[in-house]
């Protein structure tokens, strides 16, 4: 051998991966020449240089997170009459140490602003200054929504875009609404509020074509309705009793339902008549999860109504 | 453990984690660097390994097929990473985790060299990343390594040592004069106390 080893070579020999008379012959020329000998050691401290990387350990928050994950699976698999659950045919809580493990920790946002249902109107009210917007829908005493500033503005749609699904459905609107996914990491998702009703039966195909074809709502012109023109919040100018999700509520409830993982769908709506929202959790193997949660849920109790998974993802 | 998941029983598969859970973020945190995308490759996997456990087919240790679900997770992950653009907002993410109170999400960040290191190590393919993070990082044996990526191992060979080429230029300032690749030893154990170590899985080992 007359020239020196390339570093690709070297390294290669080093990995053993050079076919056996070249790596003799590289064997005897590293014995006599320092100059290739001191590159081997130094592809050798490469290695060395990974190694010496600490090892991290699982931070206590992720822990936290995948174990509540885990224990809403086994509660999951445990309460769907599809599922093989030997032994007992009674709902298998989650143990308490791993519920325990979950604590949110909701933002000191300001006070929430309770939401009252107001008349059918059809409309959504928009004011201006604080980031205070209210929704309300076509089907008076639904869930109505509004938001402080760590949820973001209802975006007005114009005159009523249509929801992709069976029935002709208008969404009020979309609403940014953070959620916490562990810890201090939050994820923001666009939650619709709509004037839909779900029926067991058209839950599937509705939420699949909201798969499909995510509602888009234009941005509203930079021009909010002034103050004075919004509906009175502090008045119950509605005849219906009062019933409604606070903006925290919501947030709190997305969380808990999403437990650290994220959302792909979020609608406040009716199902049975009854307001509930639908959440729609990303896919794991190409499986979405599908939660309906009622006007209760909120970051202490998830108030699941039903829930059910649509391969497809 | 898994057959006792697949049988039924609600606790075993979150007791498997537990046995799992540093190695598997180890994994995670050094392929993905991010600690929320880490996270997420983690519950992704986590959830499927859970619904899938009764594939299981005892042809390999419950280790391994864990630990492959994991990796793959990580792949994924960093496939559909490098088609977002803000890929190198990573490192920024990572730090304010750190800041924020998660000192342990990451070690690595406490030290500059490491911290070169990693910067270095992400500069590579994908696949070089993959292979050094498992066998030079984590230690794992290269047939180990070829199982969990599903590669010959060869192959894992091959890209540890493309991968280690491309590193010495990128990390040739961090050597200590006169070092001769003996910083190895003194590393020692490099998973602490805390560490999964490959006799305490012994009872989840395949038959």
């Amino acid at each position: 051998m007359t020239g020196h080893i390339s570093t690709d070579e070297l390294a290669r020999y080093r990995a053993g991966v050079v076919r056996a008379g070249r790596a003799a012959r590289i064997s005897v020329h590293l014995a006599g020449c320092s100059q290739c000998s001191g590159l081997d050691a130094q592809i050798e401290s490469v290695s060395v240089m990974l190694a010496a990387v600490p090892a991290p350990t699982m931070p206590d928050i992720v822990a936290q997170r995948l174990q509540a994950m885990l224990a809403s699976e086994a509660t999951r698999r445990a309460t769907s009459p599809t599922s093989p659950s030997p032994g007992s045919s009674l709902p298998v809580a989650a143990p308490a140490r791993q519920r325990r493990g979950w604590r949110l920790r909701m933002p000191e946002w300001s006070s929430p602003v309770v939401v009252r249902s107001l008349a059918a109107t059809g409309a959504v009210a928009v004011l201006a200054g604080g980031g205070l917007l209210l929704a309300t829908l076509s089907s008076g005493g639904t869930a109505s929504v509004s938001a402080r500033p760590a949820v973001g503005p209802v975006r007005r749609a114009s005159s009523g875009v249509a929801i992709p699904g069976n029935s002709s459905i208008n969404a009020a609107g979309t609403m940014p609404v953070r959620y916490y996914t562990y810890g201090r990491h939050s994820a923001v998702t666009n939650v619709v509020v709509s004037d839909a009703n779900f029926t067991k039966s058209d839950l599937v195909p509705d939420v699949r074509a909201r798969l499909n074809s995510p509602l888009v709502v234009p941005v509203p012109s930079a021009s909010p309705a002034a103050p004075s023109s919004g509906p009175d919040v502090g008045s119950t100018s509605s005849g219906n009793r009062p019933r409604g999700v606070t903006a925290r509520q919501l947030a709190g409830c997305l969380s808990k339902v999403a437990a650290g993982r994220r959302i792909v769908l979020a609608e406040v709506a009716r199902y049975l008549a009854r307001p509930a929202t639908i959440v729609v959790l990303k896919p794991v193997d190409h499986v979405f999860d599908v939660i309906v949660v009622g006007s209760a849920c909120s970051a202490a109790n998830s108030d699941v109504i039903t829930r059910l998974s649509l391969p497809g993802g | 453990m898994l057959r006792k998941h697949v049988a039924g029983d609600p606790d075993a598969f979150g007791e498997l984690f537990l046995r799992h859970k540093d190695r598997l973020w180890a994994i995670a945190i050094r392929t993905l660097s991010d600690p929320e995308d880490a996270a997420d490759a983690l519950q992704d996997a986590m959830i499927s390994a859970f619904r899938r456990a009764d594939s299981f087919r005892g042809d390999s240790a419950v280790t391994t097929w864990l630990h492959r679900i994991v990796v793959n997770a990580c792949l994924d992950k960093m496939r559909r990473r490098s088609a977002r653009p803000e890929v190198s907002g990573g490192d920024d993410r990572l730090l304010d985790a750190i800041g924020a109170g998660d000192p342990s999400a990451d070690p690595a960040a406490g030290s500059e060299v490491s911290l070169e290191v990693m910067s270095a190590l992400r500069q590579l393919p994908r696949d070089q990343q993959v292979a050094l993070v498992l066998v030079d990082m984590l230690d794992y044996p290269v047939a180990e390594a070829a199982q969990l990526l599903g590669v010959a191992e060869g192959t894992v060979k091959s890209r540890c040592a493309r991968g280690r080429a491309r590193l010495l230029p990128k990390l040739a300032h961090l050597r200590q004069p006169g070092e001769q690749g003996n910083r190895r030893r003194e590393t020692g154990n490099r998973f602490g106390a805390t560490s999964v170590l490959p006799a305490q899985e012994g009872s989840d080992e395949a038959p």
